[in-house]
């Protein structure tokens, strides 16, 4: 953990001092202020390594192992995120509405009474409030625009 | 005036208008529920309905929708972590964190009673404003919004929960994120890295849906089990002392409702900034402000007060000098200019009855709003306790739907989840969430003010204004007594170590 915020605020300099370095190109007036906020956040962030350091240090000794679980599960949630983006880019809003609901709740070993009656139920539901009753242009993911063409 | 008044109860209660009344009401309600549903949106789609409708009618059935739907976003803020509206952002601060905790029918009840008191509170202190309020909102220029928005930033120092110089650097991180886009000053763009869609700046509700639903996603899928962690009967009873709750608080409740009504008759500062101001203000006056982020139920009641209460003032400013405080109020001018209606010094000495009405019909629509909410609470409480199986891929079809709503853009979504992966970070890390919000939600406002007050008025622009000068003071004082309120916690603090 102590590791982890060590190389989160580090990172947090690194985008701070690359901003700083863009912004002197920008004219004063536009600069000005980014350049006060980027300033305090460069010290504060400078100010926060060097306490993280200090309790890294002394908390050395105490280092304990995390388990694979409290890694694994967050990492199964970022992957879902990244495939509902991957899956919406490519199927779409309804898709992705009927599709995601499935597949989560298969892959978590639900019934299949409520794995089919939930995504539809998402289906019809956002379908008819946003797409029929508001005529929002729901977007239709590259597979279907690529068919339509 | 007396008359004036009572044409408008009579309208607002009129047996024809009641249906117009409880149909704004459920519209309104599903809008804030839903995230992706904006109000803003919502009326704009209705505009067209509206034409040929009594003057009367349509008017009241398009505030009653925007007076609802502020009410009803705190619903999903409370039981999901998912703001139904960007206002109702700061209420799942310490609304979730209530339902987390099994008292999401405690949080709702105290959440709608303290926007039905704050309209009301708002709607008053509106008829009140009449003969003055004119001075009042002339007298607000750049100065004054420049020290205004200062004065929010302050609150940077309040909000923030453990470390003060990671919420400090959280906070000037949002004041950077305000500046990415088109800067209007000087023509120049700023952090767009040769993006188009970044031309216009980051849009708020993605930026907040990323930044505070998809953490709690995170969380719950990592976690299991229930959004309510502790096991709970959810009954009349807790929904009921929510409602106490409100009352016991009623200091607070006429305090918040005091800034939102004060900030809605500021053209140009939305209820996003003044739901924060809220929260911080209930923050630094709590006495036990070390409960706020936590589930305390002053950080559920302040900026529900507040948000509904600015509806009041906004709806001033809006009919009686043609400026709106924000898109829903624009909508509404639309709407006024479709029926023919010009917005001016005429809506208070030509049209006083059709202002009465809506002054009534914004109170009477969010007493309904209240009761309907209040009844359906103990209902709603019990989601939070449906499995995060089922419940997880729900909420990340709510974020991704109340991020694409807003434009229509499938680009948002994508900026809702890096902001998920953002705020997930600053989570982990302990960096405040909120005070990243505050700068980015004022960050703008500072500087457009400064630069406008320095072309105008030059350098000491500060020392004409009276109004500026006394909320430097205010600023300042308000630092100062975070800074010794600090310093002798940990002089006592120190003392009774050395006691022990």
């Amino acid at each position: 953990m102590k590791q982890g915020s060590l190389i989160f605020a580090i990172i947090l300099l690194l985008i701070a001092v690359g901003l700083v370095i863009t912004t002197v190109t920008y004219p004063f007036r536009t600069g000005l202020f980014p350049l006060i906020s980027l300033g305090i956040a460069v010290i504060l962030l400078i100010v926060q390594i060097c306490r993280e350091l200090r309790t890294s240090r002394e908390k050395k000794s105490f280092g304990e192992k995390r388990s694979k679980t409290s890694r694994s599960k967050p990492l199964a949630i970022w992957a879902w995120l990244v495939a509902t983006l991957i899956m919406l880019w490519i199927l779409g809003f309804m898709g992705t509405v009927v599709l995601l609901p499935f597949l989560y709740l298969r892959s978590h070993r639900e019934g299949w009474l409520i794995s089919i009656l939930l995504p539809l139920g998402c289906g019809v539901f956002f379908y008819t409030l946003f797409g029929l009753a508001l005529s929002m242009p729901l977007y239709p993911g590259m597979l279907l625009s690529r068919i339509l063409e | 005036m007396a008359e004036a008044v009572w044409q408008g109860v009579a309208n607002v209660l009129n047996p024809s208008m009641i249906p117009w009344v409880f149909l704004g009401v459920v519209v309104g309600l599903a809008v804030g529920i839903l995230p992706g549903l904006g109000i803003a949106a919502t009326l704009a789609i209705l505009l067209p309905v509206i034409y040929g409708l009594n003057p009367t009618f349509a008017l009241t059935f398009l505030l009653v929708i925007s007076a609802a739907g502020s009410q009803g976003g705190c619903v999903t803020s409370i039981l999901f972590g998912v703001p139904g509206e960007s206002i109702s952002t700061a209420t799942l601060l310490d609304g979730y964190p209530m339902a987390q905790q099994g008292k999401a029918g405690r949080a709702l009840g105290s959440a709608q009673m303290a926007s039905m008191l704050g309209a009301i509170f708002g709607g008053f202190i509106l008829a009140l404003l009449i003969p003055v309020a004119r001075p009042i909102i002339l007298a607000f220029g750049s100065p004054e919004m420049f020290m205004m928005s200062i004065l929010g930033i302050s609150f940077v120092a309040v909000l923030g929960r453990g470390s003060a110089v990671k919420s400090f650097i959280a906070g000037a991180f949002g004041i950077i994120l305000a500046f990415v886009g088109f800067h209007s000053g000087t023509a120049v763009l700023r952090y767009t890295a040769g993006l188009l869609y970044l031309w216009n700046g980051l849009q708020v509700v993605p930026v907040f849906m990323g930044l505070f639903a998809l953490p709690e996603v995170i969380d719950l899928a990592v976690r299991g089990g229930t959004i309510a962690r502790e096991q709970a009967n959810v009954g009349w009873a807790d929904v009921w002392g929510g409602v106490k709750d409100t009352f016991r608080h009623w200091t607070l409740v006429l305090r918040c409702s005091a800034i939102g009504t004060a900030l809605g008759l500021v053209p140009g500062v939305g209820s996003v900034v003044s739901q924060f101001i809220c929260y911080g203000h209930a923050k630094q006056t709590s006495k036990r402000p070390q409960e706020f982020g936590t589930g305390s139920i002053e950080g559920v009641i302040a900026p529900e007060s507040g948000n509904n209460a600015k509806e009041g003032g906004s709806l001033f400013t809006a009919l009686a000098f043609g400026l709106p405080s924000g898109a829903p109020m624009v909508i509404i001018l639309a709407a006024l200019m479709v029926l023919g209606i010009k917005p001016g010094s005429e809506m208070i000495t030509k049209h006083l009855d059709l202002f009465w009405t809506l002054v009534v019909s914004l109170i009477v629509g969010n007493m309904i709003a209240t009761c309907i909410c209040i009844l359906s609470a103990r209902a709603l409480a019990q989601i939070t306790f449906v499995r995060s199986t089922i419940l997880v891929p729900i909420v990340i079809l709510l974020v991704i739907l109340g991020s694409y709503g807003v434009a229509n853009n499938i680009r948002d979504v994508v900026l809702a989840f890096v902001f998920g992966a953002i705020g997930h970070l600053m989570k982990k890390y302990d960096y405040s969430r909120v005070t990243l919000t505050i700068g980015f939600v004022l960050g703008d406002y500072v500087e457009r003010y400064f630069l406008l007050s320095l072309a105008t008025l030059g350098p000491g622009f500060l020392l004409v204004s009276p109004i500026a000068l006394g909320l430097l003071v205010l600023t300042i004082l308000g630092l100062a007594g975070r800074g010794m309120k600090g310093l002798s916690k940990k002089f006592f603090g120190g003392l009774r170590e050395e006691e022990g």
